[in-house]
């Protein structure tokens, strides 16, 4: 048996499949060979044993172009690791990731601290007043019930807070105005088209056009009779209107009359009064001399 | 005061004479017949958690401390509809959450101050016994809220509902309303997240 046979029938040695005389042939070469002998050697130990030191980098380089990094997936696991939630087999591959990533065993390392800190940041102490605050505002007065009115403006001025409140509004009014006059069900589908036709048209002008329009047709369709009356009616109209002015200034000038008469009576009146009193006054006067 | 460190839904104060278990449900069924003590006690027991989460949502101690009384007000008015066979922190954070999404959307409404980053937060709750283990504490608080600081809104508060306050998978859920697997995995995503901001801040950490 030569080198490249042993080689080539390695596998079939290893199993025992051999036959009996083929396999004397096997371990005579193996006996002189010693090549062959550290060839076998090294198949037959197990994964992991023998064979010489894996060069650095390598794992990470056969990572690199087969499957790619396997921290992805660690980090996926680590969690559930830290909480001793993984499955036995997850939890061993896990480890022995972490055996050889620096990177991924100090986040592992930081997990397993932050579970021991964060529960401490569960409390924050308030200043000392806290307490005196809280049971002053839940005081036996502060639980009647406030007046309604006091709650409503409360309610609404909590909801009028709310960013959103313009917005919902809007939007119930757009619905409101949609199902007003949007559905042609509606008493008041058509009021918006009439409208917008009303806005169009320029009221001066059908008012003219109405006025062209109407005014001859009166004139045909009023009777001559009607006319005839209606000019003695103005005629009558206009000579009241004349005698109540002519009479109205009849009576304004005796008025004036009577009023120059009653002024100059007063008049010559108050004459009189002033001559009688200067002459009794001189009387009085001439008789405290004496 | 001399209390042990309470647990929520378990022990709350120990009456250091009497060694009296006062548990969370007796508290709740005293406030709720109209105990003011026992409200006292729950207030006392849960201002230092309620305040914790308004300052997460918040991010400014002052608005922080008047939703947390907010907070507070609409518990003392709901707990009548609190049912006694379902667990009280969830729905405690519940009611927190809709008081500071409600602040939260005031605040939107009206110009508002600059945000407080965590670490210029008030003090911290609870130090350690020794000054170093409270130095060290501190510093890894600080480090852990400014790398919250550089994390979404999003996957700080399902970060602050799962690894902070505590909450079960199915809890969140519920109250975010959103399917359990896509809890699990945001949770995932903002641990992880948070894990890589706090390395880059800190190489250091867990090394």
């Amino acid at each position: 048996m030569d080198c490249r046979t042993f080689i080539e029938r390695l596998d079939e040695f290893l199993a025992g499949t051999l036959w009996p005389s083929e396999r004397r042939d096997f371990e005579a070469h193996r006996a002189t060979c010693a090549g062959c002998r550290d060839l076998e050697a090294l198949f037959a130990a197990g994964p992991g044993e023998g064979g010489a030191a894996a060069p650095p980098g390598l794992l990470r380089d056969v990572l690199e172009r087969t499957s790619g990094s396997a921290c992805r997936g660690a980090r996926g696991l680590v969690c559930d690791h830290v909480d001793g939630a993984l499955a036995p087999v997850d939890d061993e591959l896990l480890r022995l990731h972490l055996n050889d990533c620096p990177e991924c065993a100090g986040l592992a390392r930081a997990l397993l601290l932050m579970k021991a800190d964060l529960p401490g940041l569960a409390e924050r102490r308030p200043d000392d007043r806290f307490l005196a605050d809280v049971l002053a505002r839940t005081a036996p007065r502060g639980r009647v019930a406030p007046p309604l009115a006091a709650r409503l403006t409360e309610a609404w001025r909590r909801l009028v807070q709310r960013p959103r409140f313009a917005f919902e509004g809007a939007y119930l009014g757009s619905i409101f105005l949609l199902l007003l006059f949007g559905i042609p069900a509606s008493p008041l589908a058509g009021v918006p088209q009439r409208a917008l036709e009303l806005a169009r048209v320029n009221p001066v002008a059908g008012l003219r056009a109405v006025g062209e329009d109407v005014a001859p047709r009166l004139q045909t369709a009023v009777p001559p009779g009607w006319r005839e009356k209606g000019a003695e009616l103005a005629g009558a109209t206009r000579r009241l209107a004349g005698e109540a002015v002519r009479r109205s200034t009849d009576r304004l000038d005796e008025l004036a009359q009577d009023l120059g008469t009653l002024w100059g009576r007063l008049a010559s009146l108050g004459a009189t009064n002033d001559t009688n009193g200067a002459a009794a006054g001189a009387d009085r006067v001439e008789g405290d001399d004496k | 005061m001399g209390h042990s460190e309470p647990v929520p839904g378990r022990a709350a104060f120990r009456n250091e004479t009497e060694r009296v278990l006062l548990d969370e449900a007796t508290l709740l069924e005293r406030c709720r017949r109209g105990d003011d003590l026992a409200w006292e006690a729950l207030v006392r027991l849960y201002q230092s958690r309620v305040y914790a989460v308004a300052l997460h949502y918040m991010r400014n101690a002052e608005e922080a401390r008047d939703v947390a009384q907010d907070i507070f007000v609409r518990i003392y008015q709901r707990l009548g509809t609190f049912r006694g066979g379902e667990a009280f922190l969830p729905w405690m954070l519940r009611l927190a959450r809709n008081a500071c999404i409600d602040a939260l959307r005031r605040r939107k409404a009206r110009p508002h101050a600059a945000d407080a980053a965590f670490g210029d937060a008030v003090q911290l709750a609870a130090p350690g016994p020794t000054p170093e283990e409270m130095s060290e504490a501190r510093s890894s608080r600080d480090l852990l809220y400014r790398a919250m600081d550089r994390m979404s809104e999003a996957d700080r508060e399902i970060l602050m509902l799962k690894d902070i306050q505590g909450l079960m998978i199915e809890e969140i859920s519920s109250l975010l309303a959103v399917p359990t697997g896509t809890v699990k995995s945001r949770c995932n995503r903002a641990r992880l997240e948070l894990a890589a901001h706090v390395r880059r801040l800190d190489p250091s950490y867990g090394a």
